[in-house]
């Protein structure tokens, strides 16, 4: 089960564009109105720190994936205890996701299709694809869809091109300030920085080094260059008052083309494209997720078996969600924001990246 | 064991064959002494030949000799067939009864414990002909045809270089059939060849018919729908794929060999592609892609967006659609459902029906299903026009059981856009996606050199480029060096 | 393999019980417009123009015998708000309403007196509903009046009024989404407005296949609203596209001047001759295509005012004066002449819109914004009031760059020409 560098860039950019184009821009926008592309300029910057330091504490260990290294840095229980965030956080995301994909479909697709048909399939296809293939096809399927994804963007960005009106930018920076821009390159930066799960990943890849690294930041440099696009577009098109309190902005844009009377309606293409990245998204994380509880038992071997618990638990947690429906703002600022991004995603790396380098030194 | 005793012999043999009407026993009396007797298979031995190598001999031999030393008559009997080019001696009975059903003619001689089998075999058989299932604009006419000999001779006429081996095996317990197991050395790897080898040692049947018997056995994923193992009827197909690294599997008594592994790509690859200039080679190709996508994505996409996402179709065409769908009485899915039904029945009936009725079948499929059911109103003609463009489509595969799998698949797509719409279309395929990129015949992956990628072979699947561009080998096929010819100027 | 059964035994109930959104093309009825009115009683009125198939299967076998049904019907139900009519109107319909197509709104005159606040929320909200609509205000009407007048062109009202949107010179289809943009910016909007259009001189039918003009729908020009989203007032068809033009969002539009015997002989001359819009002079059409508009503030203390310079390029179409157009200098007397008439058309529209309507329909606002975003902070509270009051400084610059196909007139040298 292995994966070329390649195919780890397009599993991140899978990953990271088609859940972020949809559902962070709106909070950005409503804060930091016109100048949320800076926003977005700092959160991408952000998220190439926070994934380099991830990258180098992998490095480190190129064989060994978070679970085993941080067992290796801090000792058998104080590595199993500092991942638990991760392994929450892993359940957390894929429930989120699903709520967020069914909130999509319901809205957009399908209107009274039961929730559990459209997340048990969605499901369903996660698990034959990592019992069957494992990351080997999750690798290969981004490979397969990435070009894909990357026309039908360049064509929605081109045909939305005639829309775009400038001045809808101007003023820069003078509605706003420093501390909004920053606050809200959160919430894009909390979903840009999920990019630390590499620790998972990392020892997959068939040379693990320089290369994955380099393979690694270009993913989240690139991704982050097509949301600064989207989010560009985005509020040339609607301006911020509008495009900051439509739900789904960049799906309606695309709902704007209109080229001779006949190529139109680009979004169903749109949204084929960005059920594939959730697909890939849930799927890293259902692989990473099974991988890691099968690792942080000690039972490396049978993970596959362990797939059978992590998929209805997700069913379970996905529907739990669902029912109690706690607003989507909420959980991107007050859990995503506040907890995940300072804890799994800044901390446990540098803590892990310190003590390790601090032990080899003094070694 | 043989005994001396000629009619012994003779009632051996006969006892092995009894009710074999096709044996011919010919006693060769001279004086009112049976000194010898020929056996062979009717009708697979050159009978010119044996009157003129081996009976007349035989006579002249019988009538001019007197000695009745053992040894040197056995010379003397080896002696007087030396016209013919291949002649053995047998002690065996087992060797014996192999050699006459392979169409081996066998002397049995009074006083002689052994039997001079002589190849004077000439069977029935056909002359090279047009390949008929692959048809070229410009390109060699000759086909493959049943004698494995003639397949082979095919072969090395095109590559007339040592290092196309061609190793024989005999599979099939009753049938014996002569498999011959074709690759280049030195470019095919040395594990593929191994592996095929012991895939195909592992057969145990009864009997080969056809290649695709082998087939079904040394393939990797029976239950794919996807061919794993391409097959072709073309000599130039074979070479080229001999020449890429492949393993080539000629069965005797089947026109068609085996090209494995097999890949997605090469499946979509025409013959014609690499003989058009490039740029429409290239041109050509897209289209073939955009049609094998048509045949399999058109029905499910027209029922997922005219009965769940109205919406995303242009009005004026909504309109249309919504104009001609009036009064049809059937959900658009079992309308589609019983049109794609129709049309594969169509396609059935006709395609093994004697040239005469042909027509006949295509006239009663244009009429009912073009004319009287769109008049009587039950079938909308956008649908008409779907499924045609669809049936149009699933003939542009260039390889003919690759189009099989996307004709099949179309009906599960429908049901999945019918129960989901769109959603269930993306959901449908990311699963065959998953399924393809996870097909790897004999370890190559299926999708190569696309997913996984290798860049530089993408010039012969994105595009078709000249040749002298065209210069690597598939990394998983090749043996260390990729390179098949050296970098050129022009 | 029995896994594979085991999994086939599970979707198999879900194709059983499954198709919850299957709703087939025709259980649906599509949409084309959507118009609301206020009635007497404060609720409101709302009109359906819904596609009837079965009339727009023209050609082919059976075209002729349908030929008396028109293509479209409208329905109509009052109700509390849009939702609420549509459910009301359902209950006449055997079909339910799809408004995945409703591509245009028609707003009767005196909803839009009242204010639209009311009821523009649905149209942005609704998930079916494309973005990209046209809504209409319907001057001097009610919306539903507007929609069941049948159109000869086209077998749809809604789709012709839609037409006429997109060759106005204005963007196309997006009046709606333009309308909630501007209303979030300056407070105000914009919509293109139609009215009911008599034929300008009655002609009898004389024969069965005789076909004069008849009574129809046109565009009017444009509604003004005010920032409570009332309407303020229209400008009309001659005065809708200086609002466009200084937005920078003109794309095409034809000017016709006079050009008397004194322009011949010294460039300048009255504007008033101009405007007086009579036709006996010599009249010069220019078609100009491209529209470009700079605004400038310029803030030095007290009241802010603006430079307005609005750029065009285009070619004669027309020209019945006696000028001989081969000539530049001549060309350029229709560029001055142009220019002087323009400039004095735009200022009189701009006036119209400070005095009367006193709303900045121009976004002169959001350029301040843009542009001096630190003095638009005090500015902003009360710019409605400074607005009426402000400076304009509009200048004209056309640019001609063609003559047509001639340049001297095909027709012989008359009276006054040859210059």
């Amino acid at each position: 089960m292995k994966i070329s560098n390649r195919q780890l860039f397009w599993m991140i950019i899978m990953m990271e564009i088609g859940i972020n184009l949809l559902i962070t821009m709106t909070a950005t926008i409503r804060s930091t109105k016109q100048d949320a592309w800076i926003s977005y300029i700092l959160a991408g910057i952000m998220a190439l720190v926070i994934t380099y330091i991830a990258a180098r504490l992998s490095s480190r260990y190129p064989k060994q994936t978070l679970i085993e290294f941080s067992a290796a840095i801090l000792g058998k229980w104080g590595g199993r205890l500092i991942v638990i965030p991760f392994i929450l956080q892993w359940f957390w995301v894929m429930s989120l996701i699903l709520r967020d994909e069914y909130l999509f479909i319901r809205l957009n697709v399908l209107y009274k299709t039961p929730d559990w048909i459209v997340i048990g399939t969605m499901i369903g296809v996660v698990l034959y694809t990592v019992y069957h293939g494992g990351l080997e096809a999750i690798g290969r399927v981004s490979e397969l869809w990435g070009p894909i994804l990357m026309i039908i963007l360049a064509l929605t960005f081109g045909l939305t091109f005639n829309n775009l009106n400038w001045p809808m930018l101007l003023p820069v920076y003078a509605d706003t300030g420093p501390a909004t821009i920053a606050g809200g390159a959160l919430a894009p930066l909390s979903l840009l920085s999920e990019a630390v799960l590499l620790m998972m990943l990392f020892p997959f890849t068939d040379h693990p080094g320089k290369e994955t690294r380099k393979a690694l930041l270009l993913a989240v440099g690139f991704s982050s260059v097509i949301l600064l696009f989207g989010v560009l577009w985005v509020l040339m098109t609607f301006g911020p008052a509008v495009g900051g309190r439509l739900q789904f902005p960049f799906f309606e844009m695309v709902k704007l083309v209109y080229l001779m009377e006949f190529i139109q309606n680009m979004d169903i293409f749109v949204m084929a494209v960005w059920l594939v990245c959730i697909f890939v998204k849930l799927s890293i994380h259902m692989f990473i997720t099974s991988y890691g509880v099968a690792q942080w038992i000690g039972k490396t071997r049978s993970w596959k078996k362990l797939i059978w618990v992590v998929a209805p638990v997700t069913f379970i947690l996905t529907m739990l969600v669902i029912k109690l429906n706690p607003p989507a703002g909420l959980l991107l600022k007050g859990v995503w924001v506040r907890y995940v991004l300072p804890i799994n995603m800044i901390a446990i790396p540098v803590f892990l990246l310190a003590v390790s380098s601090f032990r080899h030194k003094r070694r | 064991m043989l005994s001396p005793d000629l009619a012994y012999n003779i009632e051996r043999m006969k006892l092995e064959f009894l009710n074999c009407s096709d044996i011919m026993y010919r006693n060769c009396s001279i004086g009112g002494l049976d000194r010898a007797t020929l056996i062979y298979v009717d009708g697979m031995c050159d009978v010119l030949a044996v009157d003129e190598f081996v009976l007349q001999p035989l006579f002249e031999h019988f009538r001019s000799s007197s000695r009745v030393d053992e040894e040197a008559r056995k010379v003397e009997l080896k002696d007087i067939f030396i016209p013919s080019l291949k002649i053995s001696m047998a002690y065996e009975t087992q060797q014996v009864i192999q050699a006459i059903l392979r169409g081996e003619t066998a002397v049995f001689t009074e006083g002689n414990a052994f039997v001079l089998l002589a190849d004077l075999v000439k069977m029935e058989k056909r002359a090279i002909e047009e390949a008929t299932s692959e048809k070229v604009v410009r390109g060699p006419r000759d086909a493959f045809m049943e004698s494995l000999r003639t397949n082979t001779s095919l072969l090395r006429r095109r590559i007339r270089s040592s290092s196309l081996k061609l190793e024989c095996m005999k599979l099939g317990r009753l049938t014996e059939t002569e498999v011959v197991i074709a690759y280049m050395e030195g470019v095919v790897k040395e594990d593929l060849v191994k592996e095929v080898r012991s895939r195909l040692q592992k057969i145990e049947l009864d009997g080969i018919i056809h290649s695709s018997n082998i087939e079904e056995y040394i393939e990797d994923n029976v239950f794919s729908p996807f061919p794993q193992i391409q097959n072709t009827e073309r000599p130039d197909v074979a070479v080229s794929s001999l020449l890429e690294g492949k393993v080539v599997i000629i069965t005797d008594n089947t026109p068609f060999v085996l090209i494995l592994p097999m890949t997605y790509w090469s499946g979509l690859q025409a013959v014609d592609d690499y003989t058009d200039r490039y740029i429409y080679a290239t041109f050509v190709r897209w289209i073939r892609y955009t049609f094998v996508h048509i045949s399999l994505l058109l029905p499910s996409l027209y029922v997922a967006l005219t009965t769940y996402h109205l919406q995303v179709i242009p009005t004026p065409l909504v309109v249309s659609i919504a104009s001609a769908r009036e009064g049809v009485p059937l959900p658009a899915v079992i309308e589609a459902l019983i049109m794609e039904f129709i049309f594969e029945g169509l396609r059935e009936a006709g395609i093994r029906l004697p040239q005469q009725v042909g027509p006949a079948v295509s006239i009663a499929g244009a009429l009912v299903i073009g004319q009287a059911v769109v008049a009587a109103g039950i079938i909308s003609t956008p649908m008409v026009i779907i499924v045609s463009l669809t049936g149009i489509a699933s003939f542009a595969f260039p390889v003919y059981n690759l189009g099989t799998a996307y004709r099949m698949l179309r009906f599960p797509l429908l049901v999945a856009a019918g129960v989901l719409g769109f959603y269930g279309i993306v959901l449908f395929l990311i699963v065959l996606s998953v399924h393809m990129v996870t097909l790897r015949p004999f370890g190559v992956p299926y999708m190569a050199p696309y997913a996984p990628m290798s860049i530089r072979n993408l010039s012969d699947v994105l595009v078709r480029a000249p040749k002298s561009k065209m210069r690597w080998l598939l990394p998983w096929l090749a043996q260390g060096r990729t390179a098949r010819f050296p970098k050129q100027t022009k | 393999m029995y896994r594979k059964m085991i999994a086939l035994f599970l979707i198999a109930p879900l194709l059983l019980t499954g198709c919850w959104d299957r709703q087939e093309l025709n259980d649906q009825a599509i949409v084309l417009g959507w118009g609301m009115d206020l009635a007497e009683d404060g609720q409101y009125l709302a009109t359906a123009n819904l596609v009837l198939p079965l009339a727009s299967k023209s050609g082919g076998q059976q075209g002729g015998e349908q030929g008396g049904r028109s293509g479209f019907m409208t329905e109509s139900a009052f109700g509390k708000n849009n939702r609420d009519a549509e459910q009301n109107m359902q209950r006449k319909l055997s079909r339910v309403l799809f408004p995945g197509h409703r591509r245009n709104i028609f707003i009767g005159e005196k909803l839009a007196q009242q204010g639209v606040f009311s009821i523009l929320d649905e149209y942005g909200r609704s998930p079916k509903v494309r973005p990209r609509t046209n809504i209409f205000v319907v001057r001097g009407g009610t919306a539903q009046e507007a929609m069941s007048l049948a159109y000869q062109l086209e077998t749809n009202p809604a789709i012709a009024v839609q037409k006429i949107q997109e060759k106005s010179g204005a963007p196309i289809s997006r009046s709606l989404l333009d309308f909630y943009i501007m209303a979030n910016g300056n407070g105000c909007g914009i919509m293109p407005a139609l009215t009911i259009l008599p034929p300008e001189v009655k002609t009898d039918k004389k024969s069965k296949n005789d076909s004069p003009p008849q009574t129809t729908l046109g565009l009017y020009g444009a509604a003004i609203f005010n920032s409570q989203l009332k309407l303020a007032g229209y400008l009309n068809y001659d005065e809708f596209w200086v609002r466009l033009w200084i937005a920078n969002q003109l794309s095409a539009r034809s000017f016709t001047t006079i050009l008397s015997s004194i322009d011949a002989d010294k460039p300048g001359g009255s504007a008033e001759d101009a405007l007086s819009g009579a036709t006996s002079g010599k009249t010069v059409t220019v078609n100009v295509d491209t529209f470009k508009s700079h605004i400038t503030p310029v803030l030095d203390g007290g009241l802010p005012s603006f430079r307005i310079l609005l750029e065009g390029k285009g070619y004669i179409e027309e020209n019945d004066s006696p000028l001989n157009l081969s000539k530049q200098e001549n060309v350029d007397k229709v560029e001055a002449r142009m220019n002087q008439y323009l400039k004095a058309r735009i200022e009189k529209v701009v006036k119209k819109v400070q005095k009367e309507f006193k709303t900045d329909i121009f976004g002169l606002g959001d350029t301040i914004h843009r542009r001096h975003p630190y003095r638009w902070k005090s500015l902003s509270a009360d710019w409605e009031t400074v607005f009426p009051g402000v400076e304009l400084d509009i200048r004209v610059k056309l640019n001609i760059t063609g003559t047509g196909i001639t340049g001297e007139s095909l027709l012989p040298t008359r009276e006054g020409g040859e210059k």
